[in-house]
């Protein structure tokens, strides 16, 4: 009897339990708003802060699969909303949109180009603290506003934010000459004190229905204001920096002049810094090996000698590239390569000082670049197929 | 009368600290903030001091073998003053319970899901360890040999995938951290996850060999602390500096994970370590709890005092604490020194009353 | 109060103890009492058999005379015996008697002389009592009775119709011996000796069931098992008072170990190489008379996953296949529970392609995940059933109407998720490969996906700890069921998860047996000396 009573006392408990949570966290998926993508612009109003927020229909992603992509409604829903912060407004948004936002799955943030000069630091803190939002997200600047960017015709994927989020990836590991910023990344600059964040710029092209987007270059900030931006090539020259470049196509000249495209197929980069009287010198090496991939006129390149020349031309590029880049960030005084957390790991002691003289310092830095290149392979064909 | 009549084996008695341990993985969160980088060395100064401490534990229970902390209490202090004693182990071991529970709850509550009411996580979790402790401590030590192997891989798996994410020049400068902060860094990690294995003085009478308990105790504490090594210098790899003001640093890290947009969001896995880990680390301390009052009480069973105890625990746990940053506060300012009292001054003070007054006597007066 | 209650609590049942002894007491004088016994008048003696057996169609009781004028009868119940064989062996010799010349007669004809020199039979026994005698009747021994004596011949020529040894259904298997065990225990003994030629192998017979009498056997082999647990099972076997045996799964209930557990802790085969082997790794086997279903103890969880095949087929294999098989079983318990946490709670942890396809199929369904997953696993429970009862034709028209018609057509509709679809159909194929645990598997599946649904994954999690515990605390005949994993036991990993090659298994599993070495050193196969090998050469 003992247990019996025992039993039925746990199993009462349990159900009383049960009872009580009353699934306060449970949400139907189709109770669900999933947010692709969040963009951050100024208002025009006396409000702070202009969020559009990228919803996903699912309903009509599956729809147009099964109806062969023919479907005519957009499988998305750009919800704008203004407000004087950024968890304030998109809560607000529930005011017009029958289901609760899910942040989880958010692909992009996008932050327009007013915002980004005024100071972008407020605005992600929601996103460095809220449970729902992920550090992996890409972190764009856009050009004009974020809010047409998210309403643009894309004709490989369904939804704006997707292919945006697909392209800088596809672009970082093709071309290597912007480079793709998570929030992770971008957080770690933002609480360095001396190193400057970066994030792909991403314009729109055309009107109306032929409206499209690509990216177009880096933009540099100064602590968390954006100052300038850096084109496609020196956006490489930072990379080699960083080593970050995967594959891109270096231009370069012959020995008689003609154009050649070299691949590239593997890149490391590195820099350490060195302080000598007080002041910081900066060595940045770099090796490249690649192929040729691209040639014009019917100069035979599969010498040697011509191959050396070559190779000695495709560094010389390259040097150019990373000082391009050096210059323009020298020139914008944003240490975007991050020499100062290297000086800061290599002289703590010495650092102490420095880092408060950081921005005096950094603009007369001289660096060192040396670049070791290798032609490897040429192609299905060793001469150009037209005759001499 | 013998309360606990279940026997384990010194194997047993080793993943059973294992599991114990591992929870330390999850609870090093206030380290980050007060020594960043620099976090690994103070384990690794941690746990060389912890060998130490860990030496008295064993050595007294060899000593007085067969004997658990209330009794060896009442042996070395006196039955009256030793009680008193017994009694603030067994405070000092509630509230040990209570703030690993609140720890476990708010984190489930701020990154799991936050619109569940506290009491639910704790009370779920208590009546689960309830149930673990009125079985007995052979079944706990079952458990554990599975839970310690669960955690040991998950945390081995996620750390692997973080690989690809670590960058070595996070570690650098090393030692760039003032000794005050590095101070308070190996106290805070002393006295939190590493010497709180003074329960075990309650459970060591009851492995079949008594006077063997140095090799399980120590390969236990080996093994943890390289799990904790794994996480904390992966954590720092990945995540450096971003570290500092993350509430829950292996949870951020492992957020971070992505491996071709298919292995990610594994904080699930943190998040269910972190339940094992601590739903053995409460299982502990409760057992602790309940077999000393039942001892000084003089009762022929623990079991009926299971449940009062957990209602008490759950109790307190909800009320304790006004929010997660005053526990922080707790843990980082306030528990240390409350620690290092149960922890290092007692058992030291006992082992040298037993030296000096040549414990155990042949038919001692207090047995 | 509660010290106070419980004392309270075992004086009464120390009193209930006494008087429950005091009664079996008079009831034994009782039994002596009234006790019957062969009276010697042929006529009351059937007559007093006759009251006791009633009018039953099937009681024969055939009257003859032998030997000139000797009086005599043989009773039996028809179906249960041998007619040729009696007609041969008892009436034939009888009856030849009276064609011989009175010379040739002996000069008295009693009982002892019709036992030792007139019948053919092996197996025949002089019994008094008419209880006893009944009993033999019922049970299909012949009786032969004798005007004039007071004793009455019980002949065993039992010959009621059997079916014959087939390869049984629930357990069929690719390689390995085909038979299975029948409904006579004593077909299954001998199928027991033809497996183990072994002078230790030891059967002892109980009768349980105050009206059924089922013969149970206890199986084991002496100087393996452990007589302690020998002692165990006859002690648990012996406090069964019950009028009714049918089936082994009757022992099963009144003697298991955790009557409340969800789990089984006793195994049952149908395979006699099965249970040899459990016998040989010092089980013990529990024979009921009327069944094929042998049951071994204990039984440890790890054996759900275990088939006799795996020691059949080379180890990688038979490895591979039981990782699948512990896969299956935590698909099965665990699919449905964590579908509907992914997607009510956690929906962040599911990749975004997955998610949305996902949200597409739930968009327009009308119940929450929960109820629409209760409501798929309710129905195939029930389809299930319907197929198992139906006759195999039906049984095949059941399942397909069910699993097409009903599934296609309420996807179609919209009332239910294609997604759920899926993952009850991988539930219940899953739940199929581990048969051992299918029926637990089915309730810890329910209480899983109610926990889920209130709690997400912390709901499972806590479920799974908790079931985790029990079994941790669950023993099967002293022995603990999680065995070779919790208390860990290196010798026995080699025959969990993965199945080591069979050379290797050198000791038993532990705790069971009392000689734990099964092979002394290592059996690794190898070359022996000579060279075998043909040289390339030739």
């Amino acid at each position: 009897m003992m247990i019996k009573n025992r039993f039925f006392k746990a199993v009462i408990c349990i159900l009383l339990l049960i009872c009580l949570s009353g699934c306060w966290n449970s949400r139907e998926l189709n109770a669900l708003g999933i947010v692709m993508g969040i963009g951050v612009d100024r208002p025009d109003g006396p409000e702070k802060v202009k969020v559009t927020a990228q919803i996903v229909k699912a309903g009509e992603m599956a729809a147009a699969e099964s109806a062969g992509g023919g479907s005519k409604g957009k499988a998305y829903w750009n919800v704008v909303n203004t407000g004087n912060s950024i968890f304030s407004t998109l809560r607000d948004m529930t005011n017009e949109s029958s289901r609760k936002l899910f942040f989880p799955h958010n692909r992009v943030l996008i932050f327009g180009r007013e915002v980004a000069e005024e100071g972008i630091a407020d605005h992600l803190d929601f996103f460095f603290r809220d449970a729902e939002t992920r550090l992996n997200i890409l972190f764009f600047i856009a050009e004009d506003t974020a809010e047409e960017i998210f309403d643009v015709k894309c004709e490989l994927e369904k939804v704006p934010s997707e292919s945006i989020a697909k392209m800088i990836d596809v672009q970082a590991e093709a071309a290597s000459q912007t480079m793709s910023v998570k929030l992770s990344d971008l957080k770690f600059r933002i609480m360095s004190k001396t190193f400057s964040p970066v994030a792909p710029i991403i314009e729109t092209y055309g009107s109306g229905e032929e409206k499209g987007v690509n990216i177009t270059g880096t933009a540099v900030f100064k602590k968390d204001k954006m100052i300038g931006r850096l084109d496609k090539t020196e956006g490489r020259g930072l990379l080699w920096v960083l080593g970050k470049v995967q594959s891109g196509i270096i231009e370069i000249k012959s020995p008689e002049n003609h154009l050649v495209g070299m691949e590239i197929i593997r890149a490391r980069g590195e820099f350490s810094p060195e302080l000598k009287d007080g002041k910081v010198k900066v060595k940045v090496k770099i090796f490249e090996e690649g192929n040729l991939g691209e040639q014009e006129g019917p100069e035979d390149l599969s010498h040697p000698e011509q191959i050396k020349f070559l190779e000695k031309q495709k560094a010389e590029e390259i040097k150019k590239e990373v000082m391009a880049a050096v210059k323009k960030a020298q020139e914008l005084n944003a240490d975007i390569f991050g020499f100062g957390e290297a000086v800061h790991k290599k002289y703590p002691k010495e650092w102490k000082v420095m880092e408060d003289k950081w921005d005096e310092i950094f603009p007369d830095i001289e660096v060192d670049v040396s670049v070791e290149t290798y032609i490897r392979l040429m192609g299905r064909i060793n001469k150009p197929s037209i005759p001499e | 009368m013998k309360l606990e009549k279940g026997v384990i084996s010194n194997t047993q008695l080793m993943y059973f600290m294992l599991c114990f341990l591992q929870c330390m993985v999850m609870t090093v969160n206030f380290n980050y903030s007060i020594t960043e980088h620099d976090t690994w060395i103070a384990v690794l100064v941690a746990y060389a001091i912890t060998i130490l401490i860990v030496l008295v534990y064993t050595q007294i229970s060899q000593r007085l073998s067969g004997k658990n902390l209330v009794q060896i209490n009442d042996v070395v202090f006196g039955p009256y003053l030793g009680k008193v004693i017994s009694v603030l182990y067994i405070w000092f071991f509630l509230q040990l319970i209570i703030n690993y529970s609140y720890f476990f709850n708010s984190f489930w509550v701020n990154f799991i899901m936050p619109e569940t009411p506290h009491s639910v996580f704790i009370i779920l979790l208590f009546l689960i360890s309830m149930m673990a402790v009125r079985s007995g401590i052979e079944v706990i030590a079952r458990c554990s040999f599975i839970f310690s192997i669960i955690v040991a891989a998950m945390i081995v798996g996620v750390n692997a995938l973080k690989i690809k994410d670590m960058d070595i020049s996070n570690f650098m400068p090393i030692l760039s951290t003032s000794p005050k902060d590095f101070i308070q860094s190996v106290h805070v990690m002393l006295t939190i996850p590493f010497c709180d294995m003074v329960a075990f003085l309650m459970i060591f009478p009851y492995t079949s060999d008594n006077k063997k308990l140095r090799k399980p105790a120590l390969i236990a504490l080996t093994m943890s602390t390289l799990l904790l090594l794994v996480v904390v210098l992966g954590n720092i790899a990945v995540a450096g500096l971003r570290l500092t003001n993350s509430t829950s640093a292996s949870f951020a890290a492992t957020r971070e994970i992505d491996i071709a947009n298919v292995l990610t969001r594994l904080d699930v896995l943190i998040a269910i370590s972190l339940l094992i880990t601590v739903f053995m680390k409460i299982t502990v301390f409760f057992y602790a709890i309940v077999l000393g009052i039942a001892q000084i009480l003089k009762l022929r069973s623990y079991q009926p005092i299971v449940a009062p105890v957990g209602a008490l625990a759950v109790a307190v746990t909800l009320n304790l604490y006004p929010s997660a940053m005053e526990q922080a506060y707790a843990a980082r300012f306030v528990w240390p020194f409350n620690g290092t009292i149960f922890e290092f001054f007692l058992p030291i003070i006992t082992l040298i009353i037993i030296a000096i007054r040549k414990l155990p006597k042949k038919r001692g007066i207090y047995e | 109060m509660i010290m106070i209650s419980s004392i309270l609590k075992k004086v009464r049942f120390q009193k209930m103890m006494k008087q429950s002894e005091k009664q079996d007491s008079k009831n034994g004088k009782e039994d002596e009492q009234t006790e019957n016994v062969i009276k010697g008048n042929l006529e009351e003696d059937i007559g007093t058999l006759r009251s006791i057996l009633g009018d039953s169609s099937d009681l024969i009781i055939r009257k003859f005379i032998f030997g000139k004028h000797i009086e005599a009868a043989i009773i039996y119940i028809d179906g249960l015996i041998d007619k040729t064989l009696v007609n041969e062996n008892i009436m034939k010799p009888l009856m030849y008697i009276n064609n011989l010349e009175s010379g040739e007669l002996p000069k008295s004809i009693d009982i002892d002389y019709v036992k030792s020199e007139l019948l053919f039979v092996g197996s025949i026994d002089g019994k008094n009592s008419i209880n006893e005698i009944v009993f033999k009747i019922v049970s299909g021994d012949t009786i032969f009775l004798m005007d004039g004596e007071k004793e009455a011949l019980v002949i065993s020529l039992l010959g009621w119709k059997t079916r014959g040894i087939e390869e049984p259904k629930t357990e069929s298997v690719v390689r390995g011996p085909r038979e299975g065990f029948t409904e006579t225990m004593r077909f299954n003994t001998a199928m027991l000796r033809r497996k183990i030629k072994n002078p230790d192998l030891r059967f002892e017979t109980l009768t349980i069931g105050e009206r059924t009498k089922t013969d149970v056997c206890i199986a084991y082999i002496k100087g393996l098992t452990d007589p302690k647990l020998i002692e165990e099972i006859r002690q648990r076997l012996m406090r069964i008072k019950t009028d009714a045996i049918l089936e082994s799964g009757y022992i099963e209930q009144y003697i298991e170990d955790s009557p409340f557990s969800i789990f089984p802790t006793i195994a049952n085969s149908e395979k006699p190489d099965k249970v040899a082997a459990k016998m040989l790794e010092g089980r013990a086997a529990i024979l009921v008379d009327g069944t094929p279903f042998v049951l071994t103890v204990p039984m440890l969880f790890i054996e759900s996953f275990q088939s006799s095949e795996d020691y059949y087929s080379r180890p990688y294999f038979s490895s591979m296949i039981r990782i699948l098989r512990v896969i299956a079983f935590f698909l099965s318990i665990l699919a449905p529970a964590a579908y509907v946490a992914l997607s009510t709670f956690h929906q962040e942890l599911i990749p975004t392609p997955l998610l949305l396809s996902m949200a597409a199929a739930h968009e327009g369904v009308p119940f929450p995940s929960a109820v629409e997953a209760g409501v798929m696993l309710v129905f195939f429970e029930i389809l299930r059933e319907a197929g198992v009862r139906l006759p195999r034709p039906i049984g095949q028209a059941v399942s397909i109407v069910g699993a097409l018609v009903i599934g296609e057509s309420a996807v179609s509709a919209g009332i239910i998720g294609a997604p759920m679809v899926i993952v009850v159909a991988i539930t219940a194929v899953s739940s199929f490969a581990v048969p051992p645990q299918t029926d637990s598997g089915a309730i810890i599946r329910f209480v899983l996906l109610i926990l889920a649904g209130f709690m997400g994954g912390f709901g499972i999690a806590i479920g799974l700890f908790a079931l985790f515990i029990h079994m941790a605390k669950l023993r099967s005949f002293g022995t603990p069921y999680l065995l070779p994993l919790a208390p860990l036991d290196k010798s026995g990993l080699k025959d969990t998860l993965v199945r080591t090659s069979i050379w290797s298994l050198r000791k038993r599993p532990l705790g069971m047996s009392l000689d734990d070495i099964r092979q002394e050193g290592s059996l690794k196969p190898s070359l022996s000396k000579d060279d075998v090998n043909v040289p390339e050469g030739n």
